[in-house]
């Protein structure tokens, strides 16, 4: 099935650099450099997910994304902002927006968390699982315990929350920022490597006695838990 | 923009005041001065009242002692011997003829009931009525007598407090005018002084200060207060200049380095690998510059004071804990150890993402230069948060803390290659956001960076 995304930028560029790259991943992508009709666009069409630029003519992006969430539609919202607003990102995320990214972006870091928000816009309506599993890997998310082959793993909070979080991403791209902000919970960019040497760690407990290593590098983004072929 | 002209006099605020506060001692005055005159009065007249009766009294027993004509003489003797006539006197037979006194006739409105009475009278050889106390009694054989006093020191003591009445508001408002003109002369010249100033400042003159005379009056205050401002103003400004200033130098070499590397790509003549290698380095430098540009603006936010409305209250000892926990695994690897002292919450009104980013920028430096360990403390004490990050390291001699946190300051960039001398500005700019100081101090050995920002969750002021 495609998935089907709305692209509401009015900066022709930056719009059809993203429009292109989500084409070649395999998406239909509508396009709009107008807020009004984009919010006429998200309010009459199923999207899987929509970017939405916080600067527009017409209708400005939180205006556009109040309107939405008014209107009962629940499609995941990404806000597109100008760099150096930090703290704008408060702001988009309490108005209704599920992720916020800062121009100017990388398109791997913005499919990434695309890719994540539909995901969890698919997995919306069933139960929360209570267990994750990628091949011989599992977590018991009750007991806090994981195992692989069988045998257990010891882990510190951290190490589990990262695990949990790259477990609940599985298959997908998660960039250095998405752990950042899914684990730590904190937006700034840190500058130094600090979290790949968190994951070389991870990695430690989960890959090493093992002969199928799950956790992947993906160059120039970030980190993918995956059985690669 | 409303030009600051001079001061009409009528217009000065001194003025206003020194003509309501001469209003209002005109009216203490009178109030003071009317009561005084009340008061008076009625101490004179007590004491007339007083002397009557006893006189009265003294004449009524001597007619019992030695008869109506010792009576009559005494009073003769009396009231002979003051030609003003301030003391009244009158003895008159059963049938109202008069025996002795100086007054003609028996006043009709006088009953002899040895009551004081207040009587308007005319004396012998006087043709003016003049204002009497008097007490009147019967006395044996049904003769009256009469003693009075005139009430004449009553009018005295009116035209005594009127006259010093006059005098005292004429002194009044001579001085209320002279004070109230020499205090606004000296007031409207102050405030000239700083209106003068401030068209300086306004047409960029940023140096200029309001002269402060130490005498720690409003005016001194005011001046200190305006001088803060303008020197805030002036590092805004110079900061500004210095962010514009360091873009364009700072953007320049990567930009330039970005254009031979694609310069290089598109004339790389078929090499595959070789365009390749040019275009990796140029997405490095594009990285590296959009890096460079989100800090400076971030120090430019913070520095602007705007993310005071988004402050929440946040616990510095919980933000320490989980940047410690994201760094010391990197530190780690490089053989430091990262103590942190697990203390109780210290709570601060903030900014949780900005506090993160510079306890990280803190660590962050600790790790290029620790030798062996690193340790972080959040203690709360006497009002103030305090957040300090130590290392074991070469620490930054003395001359150079100040510089340390100015923009692009790399104090020795042959040490460590990366870095762009952004950390410490930040750290410093959101420690000002927060009402607080970021202090470096020598750790014997090593740097003791130092976070301090008012404790507990009232907003920061200023
Ligand atoms: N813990 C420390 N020990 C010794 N010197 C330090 C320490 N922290 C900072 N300095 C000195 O102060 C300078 C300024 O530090 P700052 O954090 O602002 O910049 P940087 O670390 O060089 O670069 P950036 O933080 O932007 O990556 C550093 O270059 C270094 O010379
Ligand atoms: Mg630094």
């Amino acid at each position: 099935m495609t998935r089907k995304i709305l692209i509401v930028e009015d900066d022709d560029d930056t719009a059809s650099f993203v429009e292109r790259g989500f084409a070649e991943q395999g998406y239909a992508v509508d396009r709009t450099g107008d807020g009004r009709e984009g919010l006429f666009l998200a309010t009459d069409r199923a999207y899987d997910a929509i970017v939405l630029d916080r600067m527009l003519p017409g209708l400005d992006g939180i205006s556009v994304l109040k309107a939405l969430r008014a209107a009962g539609v629940v499609t995941p919202v990404l806000i597109l902002s100008a760099m150096g607003a930090l703290d704008e990102r408060v702001r988009g995320l309490r108005d209704g927006s599920d992720d916020y990214l800062v121009k100017p972006f990388a398109f791997v870091e913005l499919h990434a968390r695309i890719d994540a928000l539909i995901r969890r816009g698919a997995s919306r309506d069933e139960a929360a699982p209570t267990r994750l599993q990628i091949a011989d890997l599992e977590m018991d998310l009750l007991a806090r315990k994981v195992t692989r082959g069988g045998k257990a793993i010891p882990m510190q909070q951290r190490e589990f929350q990262m695990l949990e979080f790259l477990m609940r991403h599985a298959g997908r791209v998660v960039t250095r920022t998405m752990l950042l902000e899914g684990v730590w919970n904190y937006h700034f960019d840190p500058q130094t490597n600090v979290i790949d040497v968190h994951i070389s760690r991870l990695r430690q407990k989960v890959d090493k006695d093992f002969d199928v290593p799950l956790i992947h590098t993906v160059r120039g983004s970030g980190y993918k838990l995956a059985v690669e072929e | 923009m409303a030009t600051v002209g001079p001061v009409r006099w009528w217009r000065s605020i001194t003025v206003r005041l020194a003509l309501a506060s001469a209003l209002m001692s005109t009216l203490s005055i009178g109030v003071v001065f009317g009561l005084l005159y009340w008061r008076a009065v009625g101490v004179v007249e007590d004491q007339a009242a007083d002397t009557v009766g006893s006189e009265i009294r003294s004449l009524a027993e001597h007619h019992g002692d030695s008869g109506m004509i010792g009576l009559v003489q005494s009073v003769q003797e009396r009231s002979a011997g003051s030609s003003v006539a301030e003391p009244v006197y009158l003895v008159v037979d059963r049938f109202g003829t008069r025996l002795a006194g100086n007054l003609l006739a028996w006043p009709p409105t006088v009953v002899p009931d040895g009551a004081w009475r207040k009587v308007e009278l005319y004396r012998r050889g006087d043709d003016r009525p003049m204002l009497i106390g008097a007490r009147a009694m019967p006395l044996a054989g049904g003769s009256l007598l009469l003693v009075g006093r005139a009430l004449e020191g009553r009018v005295e003591i009116q035209e005594a407090i009127g006259e010093a009445v006059l005098w005292s508001l004429v002194a009044l408002w001579a001085m209320t005018v002279g004070g109230g003109v020499l205090l606004s002369r000296t007031i409207l010249r102050r405030v000239d002084e700083v209106a003068a100033i401030n068209r300086e400042v306004m047409v960029g003159e940023l140096g200029r200060r309001v002269p402060v005379r130490g005498s720690g009056d409003e005016f001194d205050r005011l001046a200190s207060s305006m001088n803060s401002m303008l020197a805030r103003i002036e590092s805004l400004m110079t900061g500004m200049r210095t962010v514009t200033d360091s873009i364009g130098h700072d953007l320049r070499s990567p930009l330039t380095r970005l254009r031979s590397r694609l310069e290089r790509a598109r004339d790389a003549g078929g090499s595959e690998v070789e365009r390749e290698r040019a275009l990796d380095g140029a997405m490095m430098e594009v990285e590296a510059t959009l890096d460079l540009l989100g800090r400076l603006l971030e120090i430019a936010r913070a520095e602007s004071g705007l993310q005071r409305g988004q402050m929440a209250e946040v616990d510095l000892a919980a933000v320490a804990a989980d940047i410690v926990d994201l760094y010391a695994p990197t530190a780690e690897e490089s053989g430091i150890a990262v103590e942190a002292t697990a203390g109780r919450p210290v709570p601060v009104s903030g900014h949780a993402e900005l506090l993160a980013q510079a306890v990280s920028n803190l660590i962050d430096n600790a790790t290029k230069y620790a030798r062996s360990r690193i340790r972080v403390d959040v203690v709360e004490d006497g009002g103030m948060a305090r957040l300090a990050v130590v290392d074991d390291g070469p620490g930054i001699p003395e001359e150079d803390r100040e510089r340390a946190a100015e923009r692009f300051v790399r104090l020795d960039p042959s040490r460590t290659g990366r870095g762009a001398g952004l950390g410490l500005s930040l750290v410093a700019a959101v420690a000002r956001l927060h009402g607080g100081t970021l202090q470096l101090s020598d750790a014997e050995p090593g740097l003791r960076a130092e976070l301090m920002l008012p404790a507990g969750v009232a907003p920061p002021v200023g």
